[in-house]
C-alpha cells in the first residue's frame, strides 16, 4: 500500500461511519424521549392531568440501585422484556408487555444485562411484592429456591445478632422448621444496604402502558 | 561475511543466532482475489439491503415490531368529557375535596349535593378559572379558605380539561346537572382568563349571562367506568383519595 | 539489514520486555480470578462470605484483568516491536515507553481494585471506575504516539499489511475508548443510548483493537517463519478494508430483541453476517501462505500457536455470523452461548496468536532460546484443549438452556439445574488453560533468568525432532 493519505482517511472514516450510524443516530432518535402519559390525546400530546410514566424512583430505591450495581447483579440478571413471539418472556410472565426505550429514561445507569443466569428482573417488584421474600432470597437464595439456586449468598448484607428483649420488626421471618433460620435466640436483621436493595427490587414494576407499547389485557 | 570474520565473530554470531537464521522481512505475493469471494461479498450486500427493508421497521424510532406502520394512528383514545374529568379530578382536586366529593369538614367544602356545583355553569367556571377566596356557605355550612386558580393565571389547565372536570363533578355523587362543553369553557376562558385576582362568594354570582343550552344528562350519570359515582354512605367519610 | 534489525531489537528490548512481564503478571492474576469465578458459577457458596470476591465483582475483575492487563500489555509489546521492525526505525527514548507502561499498569491496578471494592460501572468492558480511566487514556496516548511515530519514521515508500493493521488499531482504540468513557461512564447518556454506546464499544474493542493486532502478528510471524511471501496482496487488502468497514457496526447484536427500535439491531445483524467476508478472506490468505509447509507449522512453536489462532478466528467469526440471525439469536441470547463465543474469539484467536508472537519475539529480544520443549508442549496442549473444552461446553450448554428458556412450561430453576454439568466441564477447561499458562510462565522465567546451560543453548527450540534446519 503506497497511498498513505488514503489509508489514513480510510481508517478515520471507517470509525466515523459506524459512530454516526449507530451511536449518533440513536442519540438523535432516542435522546429526546421524555416522560409521557399512558395514552396521547387527539393531537398527539400527553394528556394533561394524567400521571407521567415512567415514574422516577424514590430516593431509597436509587440507593438500592447503587447497591445492585456495586454487587454486580447485572452479570446474571437482565432488565428487559422481549416482545411477544420472540422468546418466552411474556409467557413466563416476566412482564405484561415488552420494554421500550422510554422505560429507561429515568434511570441514571441503564443495566440491561447480557446474561440470564438468573431470571429477568424488570418486573420482579410485581412478581414478588413481599419484602421478606426478597430478604430471605438475598440472605440465602437456596431458601426460596428449594436448594437449587446457583446465586451466591449475600449474607454479608445481613447481621445475625442476639435477640434483646423482643425480636426486631425488621428481622427476617423464616419458615417454622427452616434449616436456614439462625439458632434460637438469634435474629437476622438487614443492614441499610439490604433495605435499600430490597426497596429497589420492589420498585421494579412495569404496570403502566406507553403510547408505543400498550398493555393488552 | 568472510571466513576470517566468521571465526573471529563467533561470540557475536552466537548472540545473534536467532537473528541470523531469520528469514527476510515479510512481503506480499500477487495472487488475485478468488472470484468466489467477490461474488460472496456482492451477494451479501444484496441480501443486506433486502434484510434492512424487511426488518428495518422503516428506521422509525417507535418501531419495536416488524409490522410497525408509522402512518397508523398512535394509541389515541377519544375520552368522554366525564372520563377526562374523572382523571383531572383525581389528579388535581381529590386531595382537598376528596374522592368522595365530601370535602373535609371545616376545611374544604363538599361538592356532593352542593348548589354551587349544580347551579349556573358560569359561576362555577369563574371559580375554577380564577379561584375563590374568603367565606362561603356550602350545603348549610360555613367555609373560609383559598381555592387556587386553574386558569391561565394559575395552574393553567386547558379548557377541555376544566370542562371535563366540571362535567364530572356536576354528574357525580348524586349531582345531576348539564355537561359543560369545551366550547362553553373556551368562551369563559376568553372572558375571565386575564383576571388576576380570585373571586369572593358574593361577586362570583353577580352579572352572569344566560345559561348556555346543553342537554341535561340521563336520570343517573352513566359513565363507562364508574370510579366513585355511587353516592357514598355517610359513614365512610375518611377515605383518603389518591394523591395528585 | 540484519544489523538494522538487531539495532531495532536492542532499542526496544527493555520497553518490550517490560510490557511482556506486565502482561504475564496480569495473565497470572486474570487466570486465577477466572478460575475462582468458574468454580463460583456452579458452587455459589465458594468464597461467597466476603463481599470483595462475590461473583458479581470477580467476573468483571477477571475479564478486565485479562483484556486490559494481559491483552493490552501484550499488544503494546508485540505491536510496537513489529511496527518498529517493519518500519526499520529504532525506537527512541524507550524509557518514556516504560514510564507510560508503568502508568498504564498502575491505573489498571487501581481500576481492578476499584472493581473489587464495588465501584464498578456495570457496563461491559467499561467496568473500570471513572477515576482510573483518565490514567489509562493518558498513558495510552504516549504508547500509541510511539507506535505512530515509528511508522512515520519508516524507510521506504510502502507499508506492509501488519503496519496497516497496527496503525489503524492504534488510532481506533483511543477513539472508541474515549467516546465510551464520555457517554457511558463520565457523563452517562440518558436511557438506552448508554447501552447502545456500550455495546458499540464492546464489539469495536474486539473487532478493531484485538483482532487487527492479532492479525498483524499473524501476518508477520507466518512469512518470517516459513520464508515465503504472503499468498496475496489483494486478499490482504480486501480483508483489511472489509474488517475496517464492518467491524464496528456489529455491536448491536447484543441488543437484539431489546428495548431499542428494530432498525438498530437489524443493521448490526447485516454487518455481523457480512463479517464472513473478512473471516474467509484472511483465513484463506493465511492458509494458502502456509500450504505445503506442514512440517514447519507443526515444528515451530510460534507457528503452531498462530495457526491455531487463525483457525479459531475463522470458526469464531462463522459462529458469530450465524448467531446474528434472529431465528438463532432468540435461542442463544442471554445464554452462555454468547460467553463461549466471546471466549472463542478473545482467547482462542487473540490470545493464542499473541502467544505465538511471544514465542517468536522473545528469543530475539533476550538473545536466548526457549529452555524446555516439554513445557511448550504443555502450554500448547493445555491452552488448546482447555479453550476447546471451554468453548464447546459453554456453547452446547447455552444452546440447550436457551431452548429450555424459550419453553415457558419449563420452570426456570430446571434450566439452572440443567446448566450445572456444563459449568463443571467449563471449569475443567479453565483448569487446563491455567496449567498451560503455568508451563509458559515457568519456561519464560527460566529463559529470562537463564543459568549457564540455557545461555549456551544454540539453535531454535523446535517441537518434534530437533535436528533439522529451520527458522523458529
Amino acid at each position: 500500500m503506497k497511498n498513505l493519505p488514503l489509508l489514513f482517511c480510510g481508517i478515520l472514516i471507517a470509525l466515523a461511519f459506524s459512530f454516526t450510524g449507530l451511536v449518533l443516530s440513536s442519540y438523535i432518535q432516542l435522546g429526546s424521549l421524555a416522560q409521557t402519559t399512558e395514552v396521547l390525546d387527539e393531537i398527539g400530546n400527553p394528556v394533561a392531568g394524567d400521571p407521567l410514566y415512567p415514574a422516577k424512583m424514590s430516593g431509597s430505591a436509587q440507593q438500592g440501585k447503587a447497591v445492585y450495581t456495586d454487587l454486580g447483579c447485572v452479570y446474571c440478571h437482565t432488565q428487559q422484556v422481549r416482545r411477544a413471539g420472540y422468546g418466552a418472556d411474556i409467557e413466563r410472565e416476566w412482564g405484561k408487555r415488552h420494554t421500550v426505550a422510554r422505560d429507561y429514561i429515568t434511570q441514571g445507569s441503564v443495566l440491561l444485562g447480557h446474561q440470564r443466569i438468573g431470571p429477568d428482573l424488570m418486573t420482579i417488584g410485581d412478581r414478588h411484592s413481599d419484602a421478606n421474600w426478597h430478604h430471605l432470597h438475598l440472605y440465602n437464595p437456596k431458601i426460596t429456591s428449594g436448594g437449587v439456586s446457583t446465586m451466591p449468598r449475600y449474607a454479608f448484607l445481613y447481621e445475625t445478632r442476639t435477640i434483646e428483649g423482643s425480636a426486631s420488626v425488621h428481622a427476617l421471618q423464616f419458615e417454622a422448621d427452616s434449616n436456614y433460620a439462625p439458632a434460637a435466640g438469634y435474629e437476622v436483621v438487614p443492614t441499610d444496604r439490604a433495605e435499600a436493595l430490597v426497596e429497589y427490587l420492589l420498585s421494579l414494576q412495569l404496570n403502566y402502558s406507553l403510547p408505543e407499547a400498550q398493555i393488552s389485557e | 561475511m568472510s571466513d576470517e570474520q566468521h571465526t573471529k565473530d563467533n561470540d557475536e554470531q552466537e548472540l545473534h543466532d536467532a537473528l541470523m537464521r531469520e528469514q527476510d522481512e515479510p512481503s506480499n505475493g500477487s495472487s488475485p482475489v478468488p472470484i468466489f469471494i467477490l461474488f460472496l461479498f456482492a451477494a451479501l450486500c444484496f441480501w443486506g439491503g433486502v434484510y434492512l427493508i424487511q426488518y428495518g421497521g422503516h428506521f422509525h424510532k417507535d418501531a419495536y415490531t416488524f409490522d410497525y406502520n408509522p402512518y397508523a394512528e398512535v394509541a389515541v383514545v377519544q375520552v368522554s368529557l366525564f372520563d377526562r374529568g374523572a382523571k383531572v379530578y383525581n389528579a388535581q382536586c381529590s386531595a382537598c375535596h376528596q374522592a368522595t366529593g365530601l370535602g373535609i369538614a371545616g376545611a374544604f367544602p363538599p361538592l356532593a349535593g352542593s348548589e354551587w356545583v349544580t347551579n349556573h355553569q358560569e359561576s362555577l367556571a369563574r371559580i375554577l378559572i380564577n379561584g375563590l377566596n374568603g367565606p362561603i356557605e356550602v350545603a348549610g355550612k360555613q367555609y373560609n379558605g383559598n381555592m387556587p386558580a386553574f386558569g391561565p393565571n394559575g395552574l393553567n389547565l386547558k379548557p377541555l380539561e376544566i370542562a371535563g372536570v366540571l362535567t364530572y363533578i356536576r354528574q357525580s355523587w348524586g349531582n345531576q346537572a348539564s355537561d359543560v362543553t369545551e366550547a362553553t369553557m373556551i368562551t369563559y376562558m376568553d372572558q375571565y382568563g386575564s383576571r388576576g385576582t380570585p373571586w369572593t362568594a358574593e361577586e362570583v354570582v353577580v352579572d352572569l349571562s344566560a345559561e348556555p343550552v346543553s342537554a341535561a344528562p340521563a336520570a343517573e350519570p352513566v359513565p363507562v367506568e364508574a370510579p366513585a359515582a355511587e353516592p357514598v354512605p355517610a359513614d365512610a367519610p375518611t377515605e383518603v383519595a389518591a394523591a395528585h | 539489514m540484519r544489523t538494522v534489525l538487531s539495532e531495532i531489537d536492542v532499542s526496544i528490548r527493555f520497553p518490550a520486555l517490560f510490557f511482556v512481564i506486565a502482561a504475564i503478571l496480569w495473565l497470572v492474576v486474570g487466570t486465577g480470578l477466572t478460575l475462582i469465578n468458574a468454580l463460583q458459577s456452579y458452587q455459589p457458596s465458594f468464597m461467597s462470605g466476603c463481599e470483595f470476591v462475590t461473583y458479581g465483582r470477580l467476573y468483571p475483575a477477571a475479564t478486565n484483568a485479562m483484556l486490559f492487563g494481559w491483552g493490552c500489555n501484550v499488544i503494546f509489546a508485540i505491536g510496537l516491536w513489529i511496527m518498529a521492525r517493519l518500519s526499520l526505525a529504532p525506537i527512541r527514548s524507550g524509557g518514556m515507553l516504560i514510564v507510560a507502561g508503568l502508568f498504564w499498569n498502575f491505573g489498571l491496578k487501581v481500576g481492578i481494585l476499584g472493581i473489587l471494592a464495588g465501584d464498578l460501572t456495570g457496563a461491559e468492558f467499561l467496568e473500570i471506575p471513572g477515576y482510573a480511566t483518565p490514567l489509562l487514556l493518558i498513558s495510552y496516548a504516549l504508547i500509541g504516539a510511539w507506535g505512530i511515530l515509528a511508522f512515520r519514521a519508516r524507510q521506504g515508500q510502502g507499508a506492509y499489511v501488519s503496519q496497516w493493521y497496527i496503525l489503524a488499531a492504534f488510532f481506533w482504540f483511543p477513539w472508541i475508548y474515549m467516546i465510551a468513557q464520555f457517554m457511558v461512564v463520565w457523563f452517562p447518556a440518558r436511557g438506552v443510548v448508554q447501552s447502545i454506546t456500550s455495546s458499540w464499544f464492546a464489539y469495536s474493542f474486539q473487532n478493531l483493537w484485538l483482532t487487527p493486532m492479532a492479525l498483524a502478528t499473524a501476518y508477520y510471524v507466518i512469512p518470517k517463519v516459513i520464508g515465503r511471501p504472503i499468498h496475496s496482496y489483494a486478499l490482504a487488502l480486501l480483508g483489511f478494508v472489509s474488517l475496517a468497514l464492518l467491524g464496528s457496526w456489529t455491536g448491536m447484536v447484543q441488543l437484539i430483541g431489546g428495548p431499542i427500535p428494530v432498525w438498530i439491531s437489524s443493521v448490526s445483524i447485516v454487518a455481523a453476517v457480512m463479517m464472513v467476508v473478512p473471516a474467509i478472506t484472511v483465513a484463506l490468505n493465511l492458509y494458502l501462505s502456509v500450504k505445503g509447509e506442514r512440517t514447519a507449522v507443526w515444528r515451530s512453536p510460534a507457528l503452531r500457536f498462530v495457526m491455531f489462532g487463525v483457525l479459531s478466528y475463522f470458526f469464531a467469526n462463522m459462529i458469530g455470523s450465524l448467531m446474528a440471525f434472529r431465528s438463532v439469536n432468540v435461542i442463544t441470547h442471554f445464554t452462555t452461548f454468547s460467553l463461549g463465543q466471546n471466549q472463542h474469539l478473545v482467547y482462542g484467536f487473540f490470545s493464542m496468536v499473541m502467544f505465538g508472537g511471544l514465542y517468536f519475539m522473545l528469543p530475539r529480544l533476550t538473545n536466548r532460546e526457549w529452555p524446555s520443549v516439554r513445557l511448550i508442549y504443555c502450554h500448547f496442549w493445555g491452552s488448546a484443549l482447555g479453550i476447546t473444552i471451554v468453548v464447546v461446553s459453554l456453547i452446547f450448554g447455552g444452546w440447550l438452556a436457551g431452548n429450555q428458556m424459550n419453553d415457558a412450561t419449563v420452570p426456570f430453576l430446571e434450566v439452572v439445574e440443567s446448566m450445572l454439568p456444563w459449568l463443571k466441564i467449563h471449569s475443567m477447561g479453565v483448569v487446563f488453560v491455567a496449567i498451560g499458562h503455568l508451563a509458559f510462565i515457568i519456561n519464560f522465567l527460566w529463559m529470562l533468568f537463564a543459568t549457564g546451560f540455557i545461555r549456551a543453548k544454540q539453535g531454535p527450540t523446535l517441537l518434534g525432532s530437533a535436528n533439522q534446519e529451520g527458522a523458529a
